[in-house]
């Protein structure tokens, strides 16, 4: 079996699964956010359920409007209060105490390697940079969820791809996730597993290794994966509060596919509009003006990547066409961020630190685009109107490009800015 | 659920995002009169003007791609749309409509075979997608045991009642 085969066969109590199969399993962790939780909280009571079956499986998130920015927003972060509160969920992060949910997930160790994880919110997948089986489901799923206990999973089938060869400066995680969604297409690996390893894998740090697998639903998947290696338990063994449970995958583990790649020549990529498949080496993109870089998100919001962005800024003031929003992805970064003097390099350099939350990330709240716009941003999604109005334009880029773009109004290879 | 049934086509591209679908800034809106006017808005904002109840959406590769937000979903089964008929679809928005027992489905050649306006006919049973107007079969895979039985039910919602409602008893 494949590393995700191997956890949910745990997690359906069996010997064995094979891809398409359909098993029931009882998630460690069911979560929701302010977006999603509300529609949960109305389908939960029509479902005439009264109590959740096991309040410590739920964690719940103010993540998307926060603080809230009108009055239903306010609303339904207010219904995710009273739920919590009614019954009696532990795992609650308001305004000012969390941050972006699936970063807070790592952060307080609420996922160990072996859990599986659902979640009302297609980035649920970044839990598998711990060794875990994560996958992003609706608000009936979670209303059920809530209700039983458990949820009805397929058991999909695996991809795997396996890197070698050392990263260039300036290359990373979001280099080569947006390079694969670029060869396998925006759909192609729909339904599916893509199980990340290799020598290049083994050296990148967790960092990277969330920008990987956070972007595997932009190739359709069902979940990224990364087996927990001695990076994960450094990480997870000062914030675990559960049993670490590690899986391998079976040498003689079915693949449905298996993708090779070497990075030693991979350049900085760039997702182009619409679509994340859309993209470029930076080099190749020519002249395009940028109205605002964010940098952030659950995508590249952890402390190495506000570290890099900072690196390119500090010294120099952002291009006066170009609005910058910095987003740290929880506040514990924000401070970290703030201690290691990062928001000063970032605030000399005329842009705005926004608090720990997914901010214009939603297209909704906090640096809307307005019609014929233009956004170089390290977020995770680049379809039309999907950071405001539908005639403006997003580019996904690393944190260096996006920070090397803010001090020159265009998009800018980083390699070309002087240090 | 009717297993059979008989709709006009209305086109939509490619990789079709809930954005699209419902643009977020709707997605806090609780009553079905104020979400459905506002369906598909994201890519064609007459497109409510011009659908009808009962058209049957069909579509390119990639439908519901995007954010999981499963309104965008509830949307199109509020809107009378009967059905959505396209080359595949992205897996969030494939189970939130399962979820609630709206069809969707996968079957290969519809987006180029199938014309605008042109009369189709779905049969869910025998996963077979008809155009009526040039005569042509399209096929899908039947759907799994499960699904048939979240369709049955009326979706996940009446399912967990159900069980709940044993629990209790
Ligand atoms: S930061 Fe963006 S992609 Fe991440 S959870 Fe928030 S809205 Fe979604």
């Amino acid at each position: 079996m494949t590393l995700t085969e191997k956890i949910l066969a745990n997690g359906a109590e069996v010997e064995s699964v094979q891809a398409g199969q359909f098993i029931t399993v009882k998630p460690q962790v069911i979560l929701g956010t302010d977006l999603t939780a509300p529609l949960s909280i109305g389908i939960f009571r029509r479902m005439k359920a009264t109590r959740v079956t096991n309040p410590d499986q739920i964690v719940l998130v103010v993540d998307h409007f926060t603080p809230a920015n009108d009055r239903r927003s306010a609303e339904f972060s207010r219904f995710v209060r009273e739920f919590v509160d009614a019954q009696g969920i532990r795992n609650f992060f308001d305004v000012g105490r969390g941050g972006i949910s699936h970063l807070l997930l790592l952060e307080l160790g609420l996922v160990v390697p072996g859990d599986i994880v659902i979640g009302a919110d297609s980035r649920t997948c970044t839990g598998g940079v711990l060794g875990a089986f994560a996958a992003g489901v609706g608000s009936t799923d979670m209303a059920a969820a809530w209700a039983l206990g458990e949820t009805w999973l397929r058991v999909p089938e695996t991809v795997k791809v396996e890197y070698s060869g050392r990263l260039q400066p300036w290359v990373g995680g979001k280099d080569m996730i947006l390079r694969l969604i670029a060869d396998i297409g925006a759909d192609g690996a729909r339904y599916r597993a893509i199980e990340f390893c290799g020598e290049t894998i083994d050296t990148l740090p967790l960092s990277h290794r969330t920008t990987l697998c956070n972007m595997v639903v932009e190739a359709g998947a069902k979940n990224g994966i990364i087996q927990a290696d001695e990076t994960t338990l450094n990480w997870i063994r000062p914030r675990a509060k559960r049993n670490v449970r590690l899986f391998r995958a079976d040498p003689d583990a079915k693949y449905e596919e298996v993708r090779r790649y070497d990075v030693s020549n991979l350049a900085p990529q760039v997702a182009c509009p619409s679509i994340s498949s859309n993209v470029k080496p930076v080099e190749a993109l020519g002249t395009i003006h940028v109205h605002q870089v964010v940098v952030g998100s659950c995508t590249n919001g952890m402390i190495d990547d506000l570290r890099v962005a900072a690196g390119i800024l500090s010294g120099y003031t952002i291009n006066r066409k170009v609005r910058m929003i910095v987003l740290p992805g929880t506040q514990k970064i924000y401070k970290q961020a703030l201690e290691e003097g990062l928001v000063a390099t970032f605030t000399d350099a005329g842009a705005v630190v926004l608090p720990a939350g997914c901010g214009p990330c939603t297209g909704a709240h906090m640096g809307v685009l307005a019609n014929g716009e233009t956004a170089v941003t390290t977020t995770s999604r680049n379809f039309a109107g999907s950071m405001g109005d539908p005639g403006s334009s997003v580019y996904l880029a690393n944190p260096a490009v996006a920070a090397a773009s803010a001090l020159t109004g265009v998009i800018t290879d980083p390699r070309h800015i002087k240090k | 659920m009717e297993s059979r049934f008989r709709g006009r086509a209305l086109k939509l591209g490619p990789n079709i995002s809930t954005e699209q679908i419902l643009p977020a800034r709707y997605s806090t809106l609780t009553k079905p009169e104020d979400l459905v006017p506002h369906v598909f808005e994201g890519i064609d904002p007459l497109f409510m003007s011009r659908m009808k109840k009962g058209d049957i959406i069909v579509a390119g590769a990639n439908f519901g791609c995007g954010g999981s937000r499963e309104i965008a979903a509830i949307a199109v089964k509020l809107s009378g749309l009967a059905a959505i008929v396209a080359e595949s679809f992205s897996r969030i928005f494939y189970r939130n409509a399962m979820n609630i027992a709206f069809p969707l489905i996968e079957a290969a050649g519809v987006f180029p075979g199938i014309a605008e306006g042109a009369i189709i006919e779905v049969d869910l049973d025998k996963g077979l997608v008809r155009d009526i107007t040039k005569m042509r079969n399209f096929h899908s895979v039947p759907y799994p045991d499960f699904m048939k039985t979240l369709m049955q039910v009326g979706g996940l919602e009446e399912y967990v009642r159900q069980r709940v409602k044993k629990t209790e008893l």
